[in-house]
């Protein structure tokens, strides 16, 4: 793991989170950061520290999330939620255009809304995502703020090493945190950009004297150890490259195609484009909604699907997220968040079926 | 809330109707800015409140100032476009999407290979030959269709047989006694055409498996994979690859295609559900 020279380091006690909102919002943005909402610590608008999981982890495994207390009370102590920054970098409904049937139609264009944004607590996962989505989507990289924070303690549902993501962060954001409790709880806290260091100056703390950064990095490359399994990127772009009917029997019997995986992923980028119409026919609305390959009606042509099967939605999704993604966007589209494996109401696992894909097919890494 | 800024959605007239058949119509519309289109492109039409969807060009690419487009109903948008007349307006957003390779096409032979509705995206490569026809050698074209009632352009067709310069074949899947032609899926018309296949490009469009039959023809004929080209079809929402819906395999069909070499496409054909 190779983190480059940062433009300064600072050690800051955890309370100082709450000046680094602060600062945030008096720079007028709006600050997203994992909070409560629904029984799960998800990313959504916050006020202030108070609204932090303060003490608060989620245990996370195949169909399966749990909040439980953290007894290290860490601000940071659970990894990603449901909820990704695709919310506001690609939102779910955004109004194309509206207008009257005699006056023309007009375009609503979202002034780039996410740039009077900050995030806190975006993970390596999570930075790879948006860049990864920006480039589906040819959109060049918005202004918005990022305070990121290195993982130490990964889910059992997290791959990020396997692809290259994390759990260090050393690009994508301008502030990077990596929060510790021993020697004491603290947060090493560095910048990456000039405006990163310019806040940071703004916060105070004083400079690392050695061992807390010594701690930060050691339990980081802790949790990359602890890391293992995930999903081999060459192998599963090689099985996946060429679309076989056989073989997803197996997984079609389990996925119920609700769409869950694609909602949450992270770089999922799929829309569908619907009219509202007034019972009178002469106002009308089009709005852009997310969509999912797994819908029925996604590939709706002549009134009839041509993916019909569930077998072969999965087979579309999975070899489109971790094959065809590199002959059209030159990455993966899978980041290792393992979202798509939590929030699965069967826990299928992404990795186990890639895994499957490449025993099929012969495929085996050099 | 968010800032929004406003912008205008450019609505065009709709200057021209002709029923083709019993559910086919032409509509053209005027392209006052004159931006032109190539041969197999598309446009995105909304039909007010309705929807939108996306309609291959029909028409001439010589032709400026208007925009043809032959529209068969099957759903709710295309009937709405179908119902649509002259001093009507609609949502008109393109041209998008790869055409027809008329340069590779140029200087040597030429096959178009149409079934039903299929012709209308071939229908402007057969004008724009007609055009600059000195700049082709031998062309065919070989068109089928369920029934004669469903032969588009039947008019123009005719024209077309009349010229000595073009090999016309025309068939039906069926028709009663008053049918003089061939009774025949159209890659049959494959072996009646004189051309030179190592000097060939085929242009293909129709329903995908007549697509891969006729492929597969044009190949045993001589006519090498890559100078092969089809035009795909399918759900597309956005015109330029951000939607999702139209991928086929590594392809977005509405930006790197519709028409695509048939060699880079044929493996994603050939497998159920792709």
């Amino acid at each position: 793991m190779v983190i480059p020279r940062s433009l300064s380091t600072r050690v800051l006690e955890v309370e100082a989170i709450g000046r680094l909102i602060a600062a945030l919002q008096e720079d007028g943005r709006t600050v997203i950061a994992p909070t409560l909402r629904d029984g799960a610590i998800t990313l959504d608008v916050i006020d202030s520290f108070a609204d932090l999981p303060v003490g608060l982890t989620a245990e996370m495994a195949p169909g399966r999330y749990q909040l439980v207390p953290d007894p290290e009370g860490r601000l940071f102590g659970a990894t990603v939620g449901p909820a990704s920054a695709k919310r506001w970098q690609r939102p779910p409904e955004v109004v194309v255009w509206s207008g009257r049937k005699d006056g023309g139609m007009v375009a609503r264009v979202p002034d780039r809304s996410e740039s009077q944004l900050a995030y806190v607590g975006l993970r390596g996962c999570d930075l790879a995502a948006r860049r990864v989505l920006d480039r589906a989507v040819g959109a060049r990289p918005s202004d918005a703020f990022i305070v990121a924070v290195e993982c130490t303690r990964p889910g059992s549902t997290c791959f990020c090493v396997s692809m290259g993501t994390g759990p260090g962060v050393s690009e994508g954001a301008d502030v990077v945190i990596t929060e510790i409790v021993e020697p004491a709880h603290v947060l090493v806290t560095r910048a990456l950009t000039p405006r990163g260091a310019t806040l940071l100056a703004r916060l105070g703390g004083a400079p690392p004297k050695g061992a807390e950064e010594d701690a930060a990095w050691a339990q980081v490359a802790a949790a990359a150890r602890a890391m293992s399994g995930g999903i081999d990127p060459d192998a599963a772009a090689a099985a996946l490259r060429m679309p076989s009917a056989d073989g997803w029997d197996d997984v079609a019997a389990r996925c119920l195609a609700c769409g869950n995986c694609t909602m949450v992923c992270p770089t999922c980028f799929c829309t569908t484009t619907v009219d509202h119409t007034t019972p009178d026919g002469l106002e009308a609305t089009r709005v852009r909604l997310w969509d999912s390959c797994f819908s029925l009606g996604f590939t709706e042509l002549h009134g009839k699907p041509v993916r019909a099967s569930i077998g072969s939605r999965y087979r579309q999704w999975m070899s489109h997220k971790l094959s065809w993604w590199w002959d059209q966007f030159g990455s993966s589209g899978c980041v290792g968040c393992g979202r798509c494996i939590v929030w699965c109401p069967v826990g299928i696992d992404i990795r186990q079926e890639a895994a499957a894909a490449v025993e099929r097919v012969g495929v085996h890494a050099k | 809330m968010v800032p929004v800024a406003e912008v205008a959605v450019a609505t065009r007239e709709v200057i021209g109707f002709h029923r083709e058949t019993e559910d086919t119509v032409t509509l053209t519309i005027e392209d006052r800015e004159a931006r032109g289109f190539l041969p197999g492109q598309f446009f995105m039409l909304s039909p007010f409140g309705i929807g939108e969807s996306a309609i291959s060009i029909s028409g001439d690419p010589g032709r400026p100032g208007a925009i043809e487009h032959t529209i068969r109903s099957v759903g709710m948008v295309t009937a709405a476009l179908s119902s649509l007349r002259p001093g009507d307006r609609v949502g008109a957003r393109g041209p998008y999407g790869v055409g027809w390779p008329m340069e590779a096409a140029t200087g040597g032979d030429l096959v178009v290979v149409a079934g039903g509705i299929g012709l209308a995206p071939l229908r402007s490569v057969v004008r724009q030959v007609i055009g600059a026809r000195h700049r082709f050698r031998r062309v065919a074209v070989l068109i089928g269709a369920r029934a004669p009632s469903e032969l588009l352009f039947q008019q123009e067709i005719h024209e077309w047989r009349g010229r000595f310069d073009l090999d016309v074949h025309v068939t039906v899947d069926s028709a009663d006694a008053s049918w003089m032609g061939p009774i025949d899926v159209v890659t049959r018309l494959i072996p009646r055409m004189d051309v030179d296949p190592a000097k060939s490009v085929a242009m293909v469009c129709g329903p995908e498996v007549m697509m891969r039959f006729a492929a597969a023809d044009l190949e045993r004929l001589g006519i090498s994979s890559d100078r092969i080209y089809v035009s795909m079809e399918r759900n597309m929402q956005c015109a330029v690859g951000v939607c999702g819906h139209c991928q086929m395999g590594p392809f977005f069909i509405c930006k790197d295609g519709p028409v695509l070499p048939y060699s880079r496409i044929a493996p994603y054909m050939g497998v159920r559900e792709t």
